[in-house]
């Protein structure tokens, strides 16, 4: 008999143990979470054409023709101390028509990140600073957002005009790391 | 000619049969069902990577992966359910400017998600009114663990910085 209550014993600190050992289950995941390298550029579509106008006077130098209504939206990623910047250059056979040049100034907008204007560049087909110490940022895709692109026509040299003189070029706006 | 002895031993034996036939015995049959509960994931490893925006200007989405799913076994007591919390190891953090999502979407019967959750050192639950049940074993069968890498802020993202979590489920009383 002492046996039999000992053998019940044991099987219900069995059935005890076997409940315990039910109450909780787990299980785990490895999870890798990483920020890609990202750098792109787009621009909001091309400039109106730029015309050499007459002077508001006689003998006054002819009028630049200007263009504000485009932007450079970008979106980037930098390692820790690292900035990027936007140059700019045009065709290595592009050029503004005789006794012009073609000037540029991007103006970002002032949000966090998204770099300091370079001030004004003479283009040419040699990559220049257009907008330096850009950091981690997206400027946003809408009409408006990013570096505004002011393109001036001016002129240089008045004798050197030709009337209705038209030239086309490529320029090229570059997102690349700050050296 | 049979011996005069012989009719009292035989009477002996008839009674002896006739009382085996009638003596009875019991055993009493205890079936119990344990209560338990058990689970496993599907995959081990989970990867998610912010990578570039549909157009430039424009903030990259938010990394998703959703190809693993909780699959569990669970025996309750009347009027007792269970539930699915998760957390995250101490130490484990997101990349800077983002944060981790989490959200079981669970198949009906086998509890319901909580919703989505951002995870972190402190257990939280996932899904939740969990019977009895068990979810199957194949491949998409159980509850879909849906994780996104929430980016929270665009400017403090650092490029190439990697970080790896251990994400602990735990399937348990409520």
């Amino acid at each position: 008999m002492r046996n039999v209550k000992i053998a019940l014993a044991v099987l219900a600190l069995g059935f005890a143990v076997a409940g315990l050992a039910g109450a909780a289950s787990t299980a785990t995941q490895s999870l890798t979470m990483q920020v890609g390298t990202i750098g792109v550029i787009s621009t909001t579509g091309n400039p109106s054409t730029l015309t050499v106008a007459a002077p508001a006077s006689g003998g006054a130098t002819p009028t630049s023709g200007t263009s504000t209504t485009t932007y450079a939206q970008y979106t980037s990623t930098v390692p820790s101390g690292q900035t990027r910047k936007i140059t700019v250059a045009w065709g290595a056979s592009d050029a503004a028509p005789a006794g012009c040049a073609l000037r540029l100034t991007a103006t970002p907008n002032g949000g966090t990140n998204q770099g300091a204007s370079a001030g004004t560049v003479t283009m040419s087909s040699t990559a220049q600073d257009l907008v330096t110490t850009i950091k981690s940022c997206a400027t946003g895709t809408g009409s408006t957002s990013g570096a505004q692109l002011s393109y001036s026509l001016d002129v240089t040299d008045a004798t050197a005009l030709v009337a209705a003189a038209t030239k086309t070029a490529t320029v090229t706006l570059t997102l690349t790391d700050a050296a | 000619m049979r011996s005069p002895k012989a009719a009292p031993a035989a009477l002996a034996c008839l009674l002896l049969l006739l009382a085996g036939e009638i003596r009875s015995a019991t055993t009493a049959v205890s079936a119990t069902v344990a209560s338990f509960c058990v689970m496993a994931v599907t995959s081990s490893a989970v990867s998610l990577t912010v990578s570039n925006p549909a157009a430039p200007g424009g903030v990259p989405s938010n990394p998703v992966g959703s190809s693993s799913y909780a699959q569990y076994s669970s025996t309750v007591a009347s009027g007792v359910t269970r539930r699915i919390t998760a957390a995250w190891a101490t130490g484990n953090t997101a990349p800077t400017g983002c944060s981790l999502l989490l959200q079981a979407s669970v198949p009906s019967g086998y509890g319901t998600s909580a919703g989505q959750i951002t995870v972190s050192t402190t257990a939280q639950n996932l899904v939740t009114g969990i019977g009895g049940c068990a979810t199957g074993t194949g491949s998409t069968s159980g509850a879909q663990l849906v994780y996104t890498l929430s980016i929270g802020a665009m400017t403090s993202l650092v490029a190439n910085e990697s970080k790896s979590a251990t994400i602990t489920l735990t399937l348990t009383d409520s």
